[in-house]
Order: C-alpha cells, then sequence, then structure tokens
C-alpha cells in the first residue's frame, strides 16, 4: 500500500506544517506591531536616567522593553513637560516612570512597574516639623518640576501652594537642588531615586525628610493612546508585566537600590 | 417695637442682598486672581517654552554640524562655509552671533597646527592667548567671518574658565553645554552685550565614545555657536510677553552680575504676581524671573467688580424698597381703612345727630303748625274761638244740622256801652273785661261741640249744636248772669251800675244751601233789640221761626 502510505505521510507533513503556521502566527500575534520606528523618552532625574553618564533604571528598562520587542525604538532625552505634550499629541509613542491622574489617563494608558512614596525634603531651618506647618508658613516657597505629579496629599499641597504663588518651577531636579542650598525654596518633594544626591553631605545636614501620609503611586511605562491602539497597548503590558514576573524589573531595581527598597519598590499590586 | 416691625423685612431682604453681593464679589474677585494668575503663569510658562525650543532648535541646528565633521571626517573650511551658508541663519536666528569649529590641538602639535592654518586660512594664523599649555582649543574656523567674528579665529577658549567649564561638559557627556555670561563683542569689545556660547563635542570619526574616559581620548574638537542674549529674545516666535518684567539670569539667584536679559524694575508692589522658573538649558540653569506691571491688570483684568457692585447694591436696595412697600402698604391700607372706618362713625354719629334735630325740627314745625293753627282759629285776647273760625264752623253746623234735622241755636251778644267802659276805664280794662266776659262764654257752654267766640270788638257768639231754643236761652240767661255777677264797674253804663250785656238768640231751620249771613242777620236784629229794650236783657223767638218773620218775644232783665 505504497499509496497510502504516501498519501498518510504526506497528510501528517502537511499537519505539522499547519500546526507550526499556527503557532509562529499566534506567536507573531502575541508581540507588537514593529511595522514602523516607534520613539521613546527619557527625562533626566535622579537614578531614573543621567545624560552625563547615560546611565539609569528607565535607560536600563527601556533597553530590554526594546530587546523584547523587537521593534525599533528611537530614544530621545527631553524635558518631562514635553514628553507629557508629545505623549498626548501623540508625536511620541512612550515614555518610562509614568504617574496617572485623570487628566493624563484621557491620552495616556499605563503598564505599572514600580511603586514607590512621596518625601517633601525642607529645609532645617524653614522650623516646619509637618506638612501643615507648611501650609502655614508664609515664607515657605516649594520647588517643584514643572509637569510632575504626584500622591494625592502631595498634589493637594502643591495646588494650595501655586494658587497662593508659593510655587517656583523648574524643568529639573538639579535647579531646585541649588535653589534648596541657597535658600531660594525651602522645600521640595523627592522619590526614592532621589535620595542618592542626599548623601551629599552639603545638603544632607541642612535638610529633613517629611513622609506624605499616602499609600505608595504606582508608575510605569508611559503609552500614548493617540498613536498605539488599545490591542497595541495590551502587547506592550504585558511585555511589562512579563519583564515583572520574570524578575528582570527587580534586577534592575537592585542594581541601583539596596534589596529591600528594591523590593518594597518593585513588589506591589499593580491597579488594573 | 410695632414701629420698626414693617422695617425688619426690608432690612433683613437688604442685608441678605448686600450679603450675597459680597459673595458674588468675592468669588468674582477670587476668580479674577486665579484668572490673572493663569494668565501670569502661561505666559512664564509660554516664555520658558518658547526659550527651551529655541535652544532645542540650536541643539539641532550644531547636531548638524557635527553630522557634517563626522560624514565629511574631518574640518574642511570650504565644505563647513557651505554647510552654514546653507542654513540661511537670517534674521530669524538673529540671536547667534557665530557659527565656528574650536579643534583641539595637543601641545605638541602646536606648531603643526598653526603651519597648517597659515597654509589653509591666514598667513597671520595664531594662537591667542599665547602660551605654553598642555592642550590648544584654538577657534579654526567662524562663520560668518566678518566684524567681530574676526576677532575669534585662533582664540583659545580653554583659558577662559567659563568657557573652559561648558566645554568639558560637552566633552564628557557628548551632549550640547552652554556657558556662563559672557560679554559677546559684535564688531569690537566696547559693544560687547551679555551672551553665551554653545559647544557640540565632536570625536574622532570611527571611534567609541560611550563613556567618558573614550570621550576625552577621542575627542577632534568642538563645534560651537556665539549668542547674544538680546538679540536671541527678539527672534523668538510668537508675542513678547506683555504687562510684565521679565529678567532671564545665569544663576538660581538674581543678582546684576548674573543678568543675562532683562530687568525687574523699581520696587514690587503688594498686589503684584512674581513667580521665578528655572531652565536648564544644555546642562546649564537658567532663572527666569517674571513680576507683573501695572498695565497687566488693566490688559487681563476682568472689571466685573464694579459692575457687581453697582449692580448688586442697586439690586439689593430696590428689593428692600419693594418690601418696604409690600410691608408698608398693607400697614398703610390698614391704617386707611381705620381712618376710613372711623370717619364712617363719625359721619353716621352726625347722622343721627341730625335726624334727631330733623324729628325735633319736625316736631317743632307740628307744634307751630298746631300753634298757627290755634292762632288762626282763636282770638288771641280773650281764648274764644275768632270770627273766621266762628263762620266755619257755623257753615259746617248749619250743613250738619240741615242733614241730620238737629236744632241749631245761636247766640249773639255785645257788652254793653263798652265803648263808655273804654273811654272811663282805659282799654287795659277794656281788655280785661272783654277777657273775663270770654272766660263765662267758656265756662258756660261747656259741651265739647259747644263753640264760643269773640265776634268782633265787643261781640261775642256762641254755636250751640243739637240744641233747641228753649235751651239756649237758658244758657244765654246763664251767660248774662254771669256777667252781672262779674260786677265789674261801669258807671257810664245806662243798665246798670256794673257791666252788663244784651243777648239775641235764634233757633234758625236749617236747609242744606242756606247762608249763614241770613242767621246772623237775624239774631242781630235780635240782639238790637234788646239793646234797644233796656239792654241787659235776652231776646228770642218764642219758636222755631221762619227767617224771613221773627218773633219778638224777650226776657226782661
Amino acid at each position: 500500500m505504497p499509496a497510502s502510505i504516501s498519501r498518510k505521510t504526506i497528510g501528517r507533513y502537511l499537519g505539522c506544517l499547519l500546526l507550526l503556521l499556527c503557532t509562529l502566527g499566534s506567536a507573531v500575534a502575541a508581540g507588537p506591531d514593529c511595522s514602523r520606528p516607534l520613539t521613546l523618552a527619557l527625562h533626566e532625574h535622579g537614578l531614573l536616567y543621567s545624560a552625563e553618564t547615560n546611565t539609569g533604571i528607565d535607560k536600563d528598562f527601556a533597553d530590554e522593553l526594546i530587546r523584547r520587542s523587537g521593534c525599533k525604538v528611537k530614544v530621545n532625552v527631553m524635558p518631562r513637560a514635553r514628553i507629557w505634550q508629545l505623549i498626548e499629541s501623540g508625536a511620541l509613542d512612550f515614555s518610562l516612570s509614568g504617574i496617572a491622574d485623570a487628566e493624563r489617563n484621557r491620552f495616556a494608558s499605563f503598564a505599572w512597574y514600580l511603586s514607590n512614596k512621596y518625601y517633601l525634603l525642607v529645609r532645617k531651618d524653614a522650623n516646619v516639623k509637618s506638612l501643615a506647618d507648611v501650609e502655614r508658613s508664609d515664607r515657605f516657597q516649594l520647588g517643584v518640576i514643572r509637569s510632575f505629579r504626584y500622591s494625592e496629599s502631595a498634589n493637594r499641597l502643591v495646588d494650595k501652594l501655586d494658587a497662593a504663588s508659593r510655587v517656583s518651577q523648574a524643568n529639573g531636579l538639579a535647579p531646585l537642588y541649588q535653589t534648596l542650598l541657597r535658600n531660594r525654596i525651602q522645600g521640595m518633594i523627592i522619590e526614592p531615586f532621589d535620595t542618592p544626591v542626599l548623601v551629599e553631605k552639603k545638603l544632607r545636614v541642612l535638610t529633613n525628610l517629611i513622609e506624605f501620609n499616602d499609600p505608595a503611586v504606582p508608575h510605569g511605562l508611559i503609552m500614548s493612546r493617540k498613536s498605539l491602539t488599545t490591542v497595541e497597548q495590551k502587547k506592550w503590558r504585558d511585555l511589562v508585566n512579563a519583564m515583572r514576573s520574570d524578575g528582570t524589573v527587580h534586577r534592575i531595581f537592585e542594581k541601583y537600590f539596596n534589596p529591600e527598597i528594591a523590593e518594597a519598590m518593585t513588589n506591589f499590586q499593580a491597579p488594573q | 417695637m410695632s414701629r420698626l416691625r414693617p422695617l425688619f423685612l426690608p432690612l433683613l431682604i437688604l442685608a441678605s442682598m448686600l450679603c450675597v453681593t459680597w459673595l458674588v464679589w468675592d468669588h468674582e474677585q477670587q476668580n479674577s486672581r486665579k484668572a490673572l494668575r493663569s494668565q501670569f503663569d502661561f505666559l512664564l510658562r509660554e516664555t520658558v517654552s518658547h526659550v527651551e525650543q529655541r535652544m532645542a532648535g540650536y541643539d539641532q541646528m550644531l547636531r548638524g554640524v557635527q553630522g557634517l565633521f563626522a560624514t565629511t571626517g574631518g574640518m574642511d573650511s570650504d565644505n563647513f562655509h557651505d554647510y552654514i551658508d546653507a542654513l540661511q541663519l537670517d534674521v530669524n536666528f538673529s540671536g547667534i552671533q557665530a557659527i565656528g569649529f574650536i579643534e583641539s590641538v595637543p601641545g605638541a602639535l602646536k606648531k603643526t597646527h598653526i603651519a597648517a592654518m597659515r597654509r589653509r586660512v591666514a598667513s597671520n594664523y595664531a594662537i591667542k592667548p599665547e602660551g605654553q599649555r598642555k592642550t590648544y582649543t584654538p577657534v579654526v574656523q567662524v562663520e560668518p567671518d566678518v566684524g567681530g567674528n574676526l576677532a575669534l579665529s585662533g582664540l583659545d577658549q580653554w583659558p577662559d574658565p567659563v568657557r573652559r567649564s561648558a566645554m568639558e561638559k560637552a566633552r564628557d557627556s557628548g551632549m550640547p553645554a552652554i556657558s556662563g555670561l559672557l560679554q559677546v563683542a559684535v564688531e569690537s569689545e566696547a559693544d560687547a552685550q551679555p551672551g553665551f556660547v554653545m559647544y557640540l563635542p565632536i570625536y574622532a570619526r570611527g571611534e567609541q565614545h560611550d563613556n567618558v574616559a573614550a570621550r576625552r581620548a577621542h575627542l577632534a574638537g568642538w563645534v560651537f555657536a556665539v549668542f547674544h542674549m538680546h538679540n536671541l529674545m527678539a527672534s523668538l516666535y510668537g508675542e513678547r510677553p506683555s504687562g510684565v518684567d521679565l529678567a532671564i539670569y545665569d544663576d538660581v539667584e538674581p543678582s546684576p552680575e548674573a543678568l543675562l536679559y532683562g530687568s525687574i524694575g523699581g520696587a514690587a508692589q503688594p498686589s503684584a504676581i512674581a513667580a521665578d522658573e528655572y531652565l536648564v538649558v544644555a546642562g546649564h540653569t537658567w532663572m527666569f524671573s517674571m513680576r507683573t506691571k501695572d498695565d497687566f491688570y488693566a490688559r487681563f483684568g476682568r472689571n466685573a467688580k464694579s459692575l457687581i457692585v453697582i449692580a448688586g447694591t442697586s439690586l439689593s436696595l430696590l428689593l428692600a424698597l419693594l418690601a418696604w412697600l409690600l410691608a408698608n402698604g398693607r400697614a398703610r391700607a390698614v391704617g386707611l381703612a381705620t381712618t376710613m372706618t372711623r370717619e364712617l362713625h363719625k359721619q353716621i354719629e352726625e347722622y343721627e345727630v341730625v335726624q334727631k334735630r330733623m324729628v325735633q325740627s319736625d316736631k317743632a314745625l307740628e307744634e307751630s303748625n298746631r300753634k298757627l293753627e290755634v292762632l288762626s282759629t282763636t282770638d288771641a285776647l280773650t281764648g274764644l274761638a275768632n270770627r273766621r273760625h266762628f263762620d266755619e264752623v257755623l257753615a259746617l253746623e248749619q250743613a250738619r244740622h240741615a242733614r241730620s234735622g238737629a236744632k241749631l241755636s245761636l247766640i249773639l251778644l255785645d257788652i254793653d256801652h263798652f265803648k263808655a267802659f273804654n273811654d272811663n276805664y282805659g282799654h287795659v280794662k277794656g281788655d280785661e273785661c272783654l277777657r273775663l266776659v270770654g272766660r263765662i262764654l267758656s265756662e258756660c257752654a261747656i259741651r265739647p261741640a259747644d263753640l264760643a267766640a269773640r265776634y268782633g270788638g265787643e261781640e261775642f257768639a256762641c254755636i250751640l249744636p243739637e240744641t233747641d231754643n228753649s235751651g239756649a236761652v237758658i244758657i244765654a240767661e246763664k251767660i248774662r248772669r254771669g256777667i252781672e255777677a262779674l260786677a265789674i264797674p261801669h258807671k257810664a253804663s245806662s243798665a246798670a251800675k256794673c257791666v252788663t250785656a244784651s243777648f239775641g238768640v235764634i233757633t234758625p231751620p236749617c236747609t242744606a244751601g242756606q247762608p249763614a249771613d241770613e242767621i246772623l242777620v237775624k239774631v242781630d236784629e235780635l240782639l238790637y233789640r234788646a239793646k234797644s229794650s233796656g239792654r241787659n236783657r235776652v231776646e228770642f223767638v218764642a219758636h222755631d221761626i221762619a227767617l224771613a218773620s221773627p218773633h219778638e218775644p224777650s226776657l226782661p232783665g
């Protein structure tokens, strides 16, 4: 029965081929669409990214994400305010370590990979021991990075002081440290990424830390709703989740923080 | 307290409305402040953003020059000139004073470099300032090569710490870096203006420069651009911020030494809005300081506060007035009703008084009429009926007796010598005599139907209905004796020493339509006969006579 064997063999081969094609098809469908060059922006902010050294958590995260996606992604460095502007317009596809609010949710989608608390760094000679002292003190000038949002009570403090013309804006952390040292501002809001600066003795002896009594705020990959479809956003979110679940994110953070802090920042329940 | 009650509601409404007006005014003021603050923030953000964008444009432009070197693999003055020419740095980029290239020359290669430059560019080329250094960083080409820019050729940037700091930063980061504040010459040092220099490193082609050590090792030089800050600000797109003072400092603190652009004039008004913003430009921090001027409020302020105050106060007053009118209108209506009721009561009382008076008047009138009637039928002196009433009653009684057939008698009497009595005793005594005689008649003719009358002068008469002649004679005689019994002295009388009277009595047959005058004539005849018969006597006819032929019996006196 050579003819029948031959037909059986051909049928098996065809079945295997179909299975292979289906597997390949689903594998291709699982990855993001790389048919066009994508854009990702970093911003200089403490341990997240330093243009001077071209290193940082976000840089490492971006490299790994790009590698896993297989896409060509052009990485730029720009101020945070401009990043949000471009994300909203759809000219920029991604950025990193973003936090959500009602306004941003309108034009951006997020894939969470870290969570942290916020702290108020105040000059000792400002004589403030609590957040209430800050609101009461007429002389207290707060420095913030334009377009930055923080935890709930931190945002409330910023908005209140801003309404009273007691907020100075900057497009980066560096000038805020300088102005804090020169007593042009009496406080600024910082995150764990910024704490290595406090190692600097000059700043450490001058300042105190006040913790905002808010839960840790999740940060994540920012995706432009205008340039990426919901399906694409899901694919990128899956990539980020995979990086979390296989310990990649944790390992990146362990490069910059001690294990306890890295664990606290990466082991959290991501919001849906 | 009751007087204040009508004012309570209007005052409450006035106070409430003024409170509402104040709330609206306060709300508007806060909104106005917020709007001004937003406008101010927008101006500051826009200004900073314009500068940031422009600096990003210059960054990109220098990266273009960097790309030129990357592609050509080295410095070629013609290529550089053509490239800059192709950029068309016209007035749109008037902030750029010069674009050039700085070559990093190791100290050992200084002479080779100078020789090459003198061959290629100018025979008098030299590195300025002179002196021995480990590395030289002279400007080897500058575009446009005119005016003050010519002085840049060969100028070693490194000895200047301000420039060197930026060059080092650019070299180590591989990113653009700008210098601190510099006084940049336009044509000469004398007309120098605040400015800065932006540097972008160029590394040797084909060499790695992904870390600081590699960058330092493979540095070929820098492309740079010199800027005049004033021209840069003037060439920005968009409108200049108006109504505000703007200053840009090359530091995080304002100081005259760090002033890069503009100024903040005078002392701040208490209401002025001011803010500082810090901008990191190519690794260097600038401070933007902005403060409102007086015309900012005129330009961007809302003018609804005055309108709210005027409209709110007017409306409050109008509503309070309306409430007062409504509340007081009721009180006034009640007052008016009370007054009207009082006046009505008064009028009713007056009407009752008038009515009483009218009743009294009616009674008085009735009494007057009665008196008038009495007067018209009565003799004033004697109180007896007068002649007119006597005639009326006689006519009526004659007609009535004619119908009934009853006897009607008539007595006529006259006081004897009464004229002489008057003459002797005077009229007063005469009147008294008449009154006394009249009283005797009244006493004798006493039946309700009898009528005694003063017939005229000293003559009296009596009508005696339903009385026959004998009855009448008896009454006449009774009267005569009564007069005589009065004993009124009358010395001039021939009949007696006192007043006496003579009588005629008649009982005529009554027939319908018979004139009363005929009866009177007959009775008068009988009286005359009594007079003529000696007076003080009663003359009558013995039976009822026909008026045409009376019988003449007489009673002696």
